[in-house]
């Protein structure tokens, strides 16, 4: 083996995955992410950090137009494979550093791809509101006031991409500071399908129309438990750990979101569970403690009457409830009660505090939140 | 002689450089390893095998983008991390010894507002647009402090010369009265780093932001930067807070890079012990508390010097 083979073994050690989580499929995205962890690999958090483009679930047409643009972002050299079971997974992963290794595919496949990327960014390929939305299904909270997305701008701008433009509407007054982004489906730590498309003022957004994709999974995700795994309340632990791994890596703590995950896949993979309860207490004091935690999650504006510490702490308490085999359900705070409300909690606020109040939802809610605008 | 010494050590430091951010790298990617539950070898190759990844990875560009100012943002953190240890004393020998030494690294940070914004603004992605914008307001916060921080080692030496801060501290070190000064010190390099809690730049929450849309070599460049201004700013605080090369048995070059390394070490705990702090929160304690506290810092070691007649 060269050096060439060296590099390349060297290269494929530590493999970016970029997962893009069909609605439905939390269960068998949790497990995916527990095998990627296992391994040593990493999750990318963009497009241009992947090598692997995975595929949770059964995509529907929506998504698969989804994971094209996606496809055209990641640098060469790449691979693009789906799983849409947990017996499949240890299989699909093992394949991978194989075809990243590939160099003869790998440099056809480089040769063929176009010329230049297409979309600006991780989201940009689908803002212009067309290949989701337009076919029917799945504008659930959908308010398309306001949302001019490309159909009124300019193309003057560099490669025919409208310059930021700036109106009456626009809170600071400064000129050619408005932008739209798109925030999701395909996001680091953020809930499966849901889209987010704001119009945004600098970085606070000014107006934000909420859409939900739905998948092909069934939403009540215990469901799709499969056989042989713990299921129940510890599955329900699982989910809980999940949802605080999102909100402390959105916060930034990036330390002990690694924490929380590896209770997580330790809970689905069904090792130990004594002492993942141990684990989480542990892990649930050192939030519990932090100042600094409190400090920074208190700047939330609490326009809803929620604040993103309770929710986290919460979460946890109740994960560790659940192990406990107690029964401890949330203090019953409704928020949020349908998309709408999350939309409500968005508007005027900066992208981090946006993505706070969204990672304050749990994954698995989002889904029936959508349904209750519908019914 | 000297000169030629000179010559030959500033080809070599750039390198040195980058093994010690790589070795600063490694270990922490080994914590993390640890907290994973992934065994601590792999951890610790983590850097190399990056760097393999991203060598055989294809650059990319998006339409729009303004090439020329993204690189420069790009490779111009390695750059000023070189710069800044330039000015740094290995106890007598220094590669460049300016009578305005403790200016010029404040010049460098400042340069650094510079490459995170084009960074984040050659790009022509909004996350990375986001980044740069949450950049200049962490940089907001943490500027002025850091800037008045930077005064109490120059009033303590009566000088701005780093050769003649680190020979002021032969009594006493310069942390041991001046604790403030450090820590808004240390704080500003993890901050100018964009790292650790103050990496909402990069943050994952913005999808990478100033790095996310780079891949390939570019993205090993911007992150290779990263650690060495980490070092760069760790390197620096040894002549001003900590003596410099003084130390028993070893040369005084060897108590510098080994004090580094006992700083880097100390921004790694840190990291681990704190989640990031938002910028629009941070402006708030900066400017109302932080700033107060320092210009007190400076008003002590200012009324030391005038009473004792020099520094401690």
């Amino acid at each position: 083996m060269g050096v060439k083979g060296i590099v390349a073994r060297l290269a494929t050690g530590r493999i970016h995955v970029f997962i893009l989580e069909i609605p439905g499929h939390l269960m068998l995205r949790m497990q995916v992410e527990a095998s990627i962890a296992a391994r040593g690999w990493v999750l990318a958090e963009a497009p241009a950090d992947a090598d692997v483009l995975l595929i949770v679930g059964e995509a529907p047409d929506a998504f698969i137009e989804i994971a094209d643009g996606v496809w055209n972002q990641i640098p060469s050299p790449r691979h693009r494979t789906s799983v849409a079971a947990v017996a499949a997974i240890s299989e699909t992963l093992d394949a991978v550093p194989a075809v990243l290794r590939d160099e003869q595919q790998q440099s056809r496949d480089a040769r063929q791809r176009p010329q230049h990327v297409i979309g600006g960014s991780a989201e940009s390929e689908h803002s212009d509101g067309s290949d989701s939305s337009g076919d029917g299904h799945g504008d659930g909270a959908m308010d398309m006031e306001g949302m001019d997305m490309g159909m009124d701008m300019d193309m003057s701008g560099p490669a025919g991409i409208p310059l930021a433009s700036g109106d009456e509407s626009d809170r600071d007054g400064l000129e050619m500071d408005i932008i739209h982004l798109t925030l999701g489906p395909v996001l680091p730590d953020w809930p499966a399908g849901l889209v987010v498309h704001c119009t945004l003022h600098g970085d606070v957004i000014g107006d934000a129309a909420m859409e939900f994709l739905p998948g092909t999974g069934t939403n009540k995700s215990l469901d799709a438990i499969p056989a042989g795994l713990p299921a129940g309340p510890t599955t329900r632990a699982a989910m809980l750990c999940d949802a605080a791994g999102y909100l402390l890596a959105v916060a930034g703590w990036e330390t002990v979101a690694l924490k929380v995950r590896r209770i997580r896949d330790g809970l689905i993979t069904g090792n130990a569970p004594e002492q993942m309860a141990v684990r989480l207490s542990r892990v649930y004091r050192q939030l519990e403690r932090s100042r600094t935690l409190r400090w920074s999650l208190a700047g939330i504006p609490k326009a809803v009457d929620i604040g993103a510490r309770t929710v986290l702490l919460g979460w946890l308490e109740s994960a560790a409830a659940h192990l406990a085999e107690g029964e401890l359900e949330p203090d019953g705070s409704v928020w949020p009660a349908s998309l709408e409300d999350v939309r409500t909690a968005l508007l005027g606020q900066e992208l981090s505090v946006a993505r706070l109040i969204v990672a304050c939802v749990e994954p698995s809610r989002i889904a029936e939140l959508s349904g209750a605008v519908h019914g | 002689m000297d000169s030629v010494n000179g010559a030959v050590w500033v080809l070599v430091l750039p390198f040195a450089l980058a093994a010690v951010a790589l070795l600063a790298a490694a270990a922490n990617a080994a914590l993390d390893g640890r907290t994973r539950g992934v065994s601590t070898t792999s951890g610790w190759v983590a850097p190399l095998q990056e760097s393999a990844r991203l060598l055989r990875q294809q650059r990319r560009t998006l339409p729009g983008a303004d090439s020329l100012l993204w690189r420069i943002g790009g490779a111009g953190l390695v750059v000023a991390a070189v710069l800044k240890v330039l000015v740094v004393p290995f106890g007598g020998f220094t590669f460049a010894d300016l009578s305005v030494g403790l200016v010029w690294f404040n010049a460098m940070d400042v340069l650094l507002w510079a490459l995170w914004w084009l960074l984040g603004w050659g790009a022509n992605s909004a996350w990375s647009l986001v980044g740069g914008y949450r950049f200049l307001a962490q940089a907001l916060s943490y500027e002025l402090p850091l800037m008045f921080a930077l005064t109490a080692p120059a009033i303590g030496a009566g000088s701005l010369r780093l050769l003649d801060i680190q020979d002021a501290q032969s009594g006493l070190w310069f942390v041991v009265w001046m604790p403030v000064a450090f820590l808004v010190f240390a704080a500003s390099v993890v901050a100018f780093s964009s790292w650790g809690p103050f990496q909402t730049a990069t943050g994952r929450d913005a999808a990478g932001g100033v790095i996310g849309e780079l891949s390939g070599v570019d993205r090993l460049v911007v992150l290779a930067g990263r650690y060495m201004i980490l070092v760069a700013g760790a390197a620096f605080s040894v002549p001003l807070f900590f003596g410099g090369g003084s130390g028993p048995w070893l040369p005084a070059g060897v108590w510098v890079v080994i004090k580094t390394l006992a700083v880097v070490a100390l921004l790694l705990t840190v990291r681990r012990l704190f989640p990031t702090l938002r910028p629009e929160r941070l402006a708030e304690v900066a400017l109302v508390l932080i700033m107060p506290l320092v210009l007190v810092q400076v008003a002590v070691a200012a009324v030391i010097v005038v009473v004792n007649g020099g520094a401690l």
